[in-house]
């Protein structure tokens, strides 16, 4: 059989895992072409209005899997890490796509709940096993194999690759001349990693000679860590790592500046992105901004915020770096933390 | 006189051309603030006309610099020496005549910024987002709904005795809410001063949130002629607002600065000269079929030779002005639209 997968949402970071669980069954992988033009429209047009951006490009990827793959796998994760959970279009996923999109697909779904404990997180895998005619012994040894590639890539990722690289073969390095600097990247993968509604954020970056560094190069102990000092449990899994991992690089004087992108509307975004902003304002001060993505296909509002930000890197480069973090605003927020 | 060199800066921004001529110390010998009026190569051609007029005899262009949204554009024209963004090209003018300025407020057509200067340099900015509440285009809208003309708009503000209190958010929820005010028989006056009020906090709480904004406070852009806003920020803010003499140029002057900075490294201007602008300019854009990006591509062509070419997100198609002409025949040997 051949299993279509979505170019879209976490595939850049859970790819191995299901690709090597549909390889090991006997199936072949299909993935979705890249982001384009097309495919955003295609997605704007089916899915409900008032989705994010992400959501909507995920709806495209799967129309342009229609007549190509004979089955379209869609994850429903639920929650990837017991007690906390990941955001809520995430779980109506399947739902949202087998209600918008046209010519009814056959989807395959993935449920994945580790809410109640990594235990039951690989239930799913038996159920989709059973769906696709295979025995329990062997999606018992396609998963110990899924959970072992995924095991590598994840640990390339913590090493300083990147999805761009490893899934895309996209070269990813700043001329070994240029000594600018290194800018904390941070931003849901689906963001990041998608060349397309990134706007190609990445490879502008660094041809301006910039070294990048990405969430995923953030070990998840660190991000616990960074995230403890808040009274709260931070339970939305993904939320946790951007917050976590953008504390990490500024506590760590890991990177010189930080250029979060984010996808307008997103609610988990509005919480966590401010709290790293008022952390930065704080106590570190580098440079800060963050570009709010759309359905824009204009490059030059989006060149014009990056341009500026790297200039501004450079001229306060120049002066020697210090600015007092004392003073007074007149007119600044009082910040709970 | 022998030989004077003067810099040219031009600002295209979304209303309005801003064209400036310098002389090395930085002083203003002409300016121009245009409509752009939906005709940028027309408007810019016939602006830069009127200073290759005015250009004192034994003068020369010693540099070019452009700047805001449409510095390509411009570029392609006139082969600039710098092209920078907008958030640079103000914050180096406003360095050069307030030295000690700490804050600049700018507010254009559809464009508002925030830019932070400590220490003679720009040490972070920030952007309006999505949307164009609280820029000048929505004031001319409004002002144009009360039959106002826009350059009495601000002096009627003045006269109001009783604000009325406007949703800023939205520019949709700021006309339904005016229009509600003058059903209930609230005067112009205060119906305008209430408009004022609502735009700066709206600039306050979306452009300015969570800054630091401290004294010197500079306020420009074509927005700063009005006298009823510079008082609702003097309101806001408890605290004198500067309105620099070249308020409405001071990208332009900015982006002058910046091209004599250059040209004193490189000792050379690109400055194609003003001969070179007599021909007929036309732009044309066609969609590239090469993928399902569907690119939007525009070129520049003067006299039917092509000038410059951008637009694809790969690159193909990109030529740049002042590109040596055999790259320039490559590019045009490649298949045309």
């Amino acid at each position: 059989m051949n299993i279509g997968i979505p170019r879209a949402l976490l595939w850049s970071i859970y790819l191995p895992l299901w690709k090597t669980f549909f390889n090991e069954l006997g199936h072949e992988v299909l993935l979705s072409s890249p982001t384009s033009k097309r495919i955003l429209n295609d997605g704007v047009t089916a899915c409900v209005d008032d989705a994010c951006l992400p959501v909507k490009v995920m709806h495209g990827h799967v129309m342009d899997l229609i007549g190509k793959a004979d089955l379209i796998f869609i994850p429903r994760l639920i929650s990837i890490c017991p007690k906390e959970y990941i955001c809520p279009k995430f779980i109506g996923l399947p739902e949202m796509i087998r209600n918008s999109v046209p010519g009814g697909p056959k989807l395959l779904i993935l449920d994945l709940n580790a809410h109640k404990g990594l235990k039951h997180a690989y239930k799913g895998f038996y159920e989709i096993g059973r769906q696709l005619g295979a025995r329990d012994s062997a999606v018992k040894r396609a998963l110990a194999r899924a959970l072992n590639a995924q095991g590598e890539y994840t640990a390339k990722l913590l090493g300083g690759f990147n999805p761009l690289t490893l899934l895309e073969g996209m070269a990813l390095q700043a001329g070994t001349g240029s000594k600018k600097g290194t800018i904390g990247l941070i931003g849901h993968p689906y963001l990041l990693y998608d060349r397309f509604i990134s706007m190609d954020a990445c490879r502008k970056l660094v041809q301006m000679g910039y070294r990048l560094i990405f969430p995923e190069n953030i070990p998840q102990d660190k991000i616990e860590r960074a995230c403890s000092v808040y009274p709260k449990k931070l339970f939305w899994s993904y939320g946790k790592h951007l917050l976590g991992s953008g504390l990490t690089m500024l506590e760590g004087k890991m990177a010189d500046g930080i250029v979060v992108l984010s996808s307008f509307g997103c609610g988990i975004d509005s919480f966590m992105v401010e709290l790293l902003q008022r952390r930065n304002q704080r106590d570190f001060r580098i440079p800060f901004t963050i570009i709010t993505l759309d359905e824009h296909s204009g490059n030059a509002g989006f060149d014009t915020r990056l341009e500026a930000f790297v200039d501004m890197m450079e001229w306060r480069d120049h002066s020697g770096h210090y600015f007092s973090p004392h003073g007074e605003g007149l007119y600044i927020y009082k910040s709970a933390f | 006189m022998t030989g004077k060199d003067l810099y040219l800066g031009i600002d295209v921004g979304s209303v309005s051309i801003n064209i400036v001529l310098i002389d090395e110390k930085y002083n203003l010998l002409e300016k121009l603030y245009l409509r752009t009026q939906g005709r940028p190569i027309r408007i810019l051609k016939e602006g830069l006309e009127e200073i290759s007029h005015a250009l004192p005899k034994a003068a020369r262009i010693a540099g070019v610099g452009t700047t805001g949204s449409g510095r390509e554009l411009a570029n392609a024209m006139v082969s600039a020496d710098v092209v920078k963004n907008e958030i640079t090209a103000h914050g180096t003018a406003v360095l050069h005549f307030i030295p000690d300025a700490q804050t600049i407020l700018e507010i254009g057509g559809q464009d508002s910024k925030i830019i932070l200067l400590r220490n003679g340099v720009v040490s972070d900015f920030a952007m309006n987002t999505v949307c164009a509440a609280g820029t000048g285009s929505f004031l001319d809208r409004q002002a144009e709904r009360l039959g106002v003309p826009i350059q009495e708009f601000g002096a009627l503000a003045l006269k109001s005795t009783a604000p009325v209190r406007i949703a800023g958010r939205c520019a949709v929820f700021a006309e339904s809410d005016m229009i509600h005010k003058q059903q209930m028989g609230c005067s112009c006056e205060d119906i305008i001063k209430g408009l004022c009020d609502a735009l700066v906090r709206n600039y306050l709480n979306n452009v300015g949130k969570g800054k630091e904004i401290l004294p010197k406070i500079v306020f420009q852009g074509g927005v700063a002629a009005n006298v009823g806003i510079v008082r609702s920020f003097e309101e806001a803010l408890n605290q004198p607002i500067i309105v620099p003499e070249h308020f409405d140029v001071m990208g332009a002057i900015g982006a002058g600065i910046l091209a004599h900075r250059e040209t004193s490294r490189t000792g050379a201007t690109r400055f194609c000269g003003f001969n070179a602008l007599i021909g007929d300019f036309l732009a044309r854009t066609f969609e590239c079929k090469g993928c399902t990006n569907l690119c939007e591509v525009v070129e520049i062509l003067s006299d039917g030779e092509l000038r410059a070419r951008w637009g694809g997100r790969c690159g193909r198609w990109a030529v740049a002005a002042g590109d040596e002409a055999e790259s320039l025949r490559l590019a045009q040997g490649a298949p045309s639209a």
